[in-house]
């Protein structure tokens, strides 16, 4: 599994990831036991809604979890070899950046208001400089924040090093905390809805300069969203969660073709688009559920359409299903109790070719 | 229902009655910097609107849509006298709203209320939702008879009666939006202004505040005036789209046409920038380049010709003006003909 042989193979396995968060007494475990491959080169898509689990599992890869939140088991191989959730504190820094590296959907949450752009790229070299930095060190640093800036598409590089971050529009700041993450040129980008902010015009931008990012230096791309739309447009492997739970994983467009999960045909249906003109868009009625206290049976079974008696009261397992490499649905699953011959069609958003 | 209460047509988009809002060369001018640089005669303004001429007939669905900084939610602003207007007129059913004078206001405000962006800013978070609902009437003292009950106007935007005790921050983004919705919707008035009523809100949440608005003003031929960046939102609801850049109209027409067959190469754009949900399809084009300028500073001529790939030397001296191209499609754009025949397809 851990192939460390030149290019290819596994960058990231998630097994069995448990965080929990605790306020006032209570414990919620927010992810039970997740599991996740990433392979080289890859952009995998993380979609769910808010309080799906997905930006804490992305913030778990850098052991970035607020005070609160804590990793009560599991493992997070990078490259097969490092165990993320056992690193100790300067372990994690040397990590940070160099081998996994994060931007966020707001910019400025990664930018300090008070130093100039150029500054704090070169504050990033120097911190991750093995040997003592000298002045002419320094001007190399800054030379290559320039050429970063220009290589993900900023004109006029050289005003921007002079600039501070609010001088800049929130597409070009997103654009600096890109070159930024790329400066210690990392196996693995987390990237944590970074165009959920951004005007849908600045959002094709940023799209098209991840994805010349990754084919040029075989970066492998985390991407978190709720936005399937942009993960039709760049990912390659989508995993659909709810509720702390992986409820389906697969090729993109096998999943969209055929989607095996409930939830994610529903989401899938949800997104408005113009042939839905006039016609009632889809969604999802309830809440997701809270996971204080004891859960039992689907997480999903109290919005799902399909609903059967069993889905109440017993976990689904994990399944392959159709293309879908993976499926927690009792009705995907042959050896479920689930009444199979009330089991509709997938239907996805896309024909199948 | 309400006085307005006339059922529309499916197709309304040609169901043109008087105009309910008429915007007239309206101008929103914003201060320069103020203060020393104003004495000095530097402070330029920022031109927020910049000449804008709409109309919103009654029970019509208007999509405003643009960058951020197209000046869409001033205009939205301006149109409801929430901000000053430097010239121009604003007229709601025949009467200039910036001449209206004290309870004159009040009834004004009755009839055109705002959905606003974020709402748990926009709802008190020391009154409980039971409340924040009735607020409306007091404000307006509108007689018991008239009023909705409490109940009445929770069912209308779908929520459970029990979100009457709690307040705005024991709700989600999702429901603190439909209390908005539900205020507004308390006076029955005769236009709504929704601006981005769906930002923030995950996929499913969104859909349903869209298929709500779409059964209300089915139900109560409320007219909207909705407010977003997002295209594919407003192609969902609306009749008529207008699309601004940099305080200016630059397209408007009935929302298929503008879908099907965009004219202005910023409207192309904006077109081509919407995801396709295919992941077989090609990716969407990065048509248009770089980013809004600074209002405070806007290019000459077209203010859209720095981006455009099509722009020729009158762009950057003239300023265009809105044109007729077809029955109620207006563009402003020197080249708009040549674009359409240079490149016939949208995405490309």
């Amino acid at each position: 599994m851990a192939s460390l042989s030149g290019r290819t193979g596994v960058v990231l396995e998630i097994e069995d990831l448990a965080v929990e968060y605790h306020s006032r007494g209570s414990t919620m475990r927010v992810l039970p036991d997740v599991n996740l491959t990433l392979n080289r080169g890859e952009v995998v898509g993380l979609v769910g809604e808010s309080g799906s689990g997905k930006s804490t599992l992305a913030l778990s890869v850098l052991r970035l979890l607020p005070a609160n939140g804590r990793i009560v088991g599991g493992r997070i191989l990078l490259e097969g070899s490092i165990d993320i959730a056992g690193l100790s504190g300067e372990q994690l820094r040397r990590l940070r950046g160099r081998k996994v590296a994060m931007i966020f959907q707001d910019p400025l949450t990664s930018l300090n208001p008070t130093f100039r752009i150029g500054n704090q790229m070169v504050d990033v070299q120097i911190a991750h400089c093995a040997h003592r930095v000298r002045r002419a060190d320094r001007r190399q640093f800054l030379d290559r924040a320039v050429s970063l800036l220009r290589q993900v598409g900023l004109p006029d590089p050289e005003q921007v090093v002079r600039s501070y971050p609010h001088q800049l529009s929130g597409g070009m700041r997103q654009r600096v905390v890109i070159a930024m993450a790329l400066s210690l040129e990392p196996e693995l980008l987390v990237a944590d809805e970074p165009t959920s902010a951004l005007d849908v015009t600045t959002e094709a931008q940023i799209l098209a300069l991840l994805q010349e990012i990754r084919a040029g230096r075989d970066l492998t791309i985390l991407f978190v969203t709720h936005d399937l739309s942009v993960v039709a447009e760049i990912c390659e492997r989508v995993v659909v969660m709810y509720a702390g739970h992986v409820m389906e994983q697969g090729r993109v467009l096998d999943v969209f073709e055929r989607p095996q999960h409930p939830y994610t045909e529903a989401l899938l249906e949800a997104i408005p688009t113009r042939a839905h003109r006039g016609r009632p868009l889809a969604s999802i009625p309830g809440q997701v559920p809270s996971l204080l206290g004891e859960l039992r049976g689907c997480r999903f079974a109290s919005r799902c359409r399909y609903v059967q008696e069993v889905c109440r009261v017993e976990d689904p397992r994990l399944v392959a299903s159709g293309l879908s490499e993976a499926v927690r649905c009792h009705m995907r699953d042959p050896a479920s109790s689930f009444d199979h011959s009330r089991a509709p069609a997938p239907a996805g958003v896309v024909p199948p070719a | 229902m309400s006085e307005t209460a006339a059922t529309r047509p499916a197709s309304a988009s040609t169901a043109r009655t008087s105009a309910l809002l008429k915007l007239e060369d309206l101008r929103v001018v914003f201060a320069g910097d103020g203060g020393l640089s104003k004495l000095l005669g530097r402070g330029k303004g920022v031109r927020a609107v910049d000449g804008v001429d709409l109309e919103v007939a009654d029970g019509e669905v208007l999509g405003i849509v643009g960058e951020s900084g197209s000046g869409k939610t001033t205009l939205a602003l301006a149109a409801l006298r929430l901000t000053r207007t430097t010239s121009g007129r604003v007229l709601f059913g025949g009467e200039q709203v910036t001449r209206l004078r004290g309870g004159a206001v009040r009834r004004f405000r009755r009839h055109a209320v705002m959905i606003f962006q974020d709402p748990h800013s926009s709802l008190s978070p020391r009154m409980r939702v039971s409340r924040l609902l009735m607020e409306p009437y007091a404000i307006h003292d509108v007689p018991q008879a008239d009023q909705y009950s409490v109940t009445e106007l929770l069912q209308m935007v779908e929520l459970p009666k029990r979100l009457a005790d709690l307040y705005p921050h024991e709700l989600s983004g999702g429901q603190a939006r439909r209390v908005g919705i539900a205020r507004a919707l308390a006076l029955r008035p005769r236009l709504i202004v929704a601006d981005e009523p769906t930002a923030g809100l995950d996929v499913s949440a969104a859909s349903a505040i869209l298929n709500l608005l779409q059964s209300l003003r089915d139900q109560y031929g409320t007219a909207y005036m909705i407010i977003t960046h997002a295209l594919n939102i407003v192609g969902y609801l609306a009749d008529r789209i207008a699309v601004m850049y940099l305080g200016r109209v630059v397209e408007t027409g009935p929302a298929e046409e503008i879908y099907d067959s965009p004219l202005h190469p910023y409207t192309r754009a904006l077109i081509a920038a919407i995801p396709e949900m295919d992941p077989r399809q090609t990716h969407r084009a990065a048509l248009v380049g770089g980013e809004i300028p600074s209002p405070r500073n806007p290019p000459s001529g077209c203010h859209f010709h720095p981006r455009c790939r099509f722009a020729v030397a009158d762009c950057r001296t003239i300023d265009p003006v809105l044109e007729e191209a077809g029955p109620g499609r207006w563009v402003a754009c020197h080249q708009w003909r040549e674009v359409a025949v240079a490149a016939p397809d949208v995405r490309r």
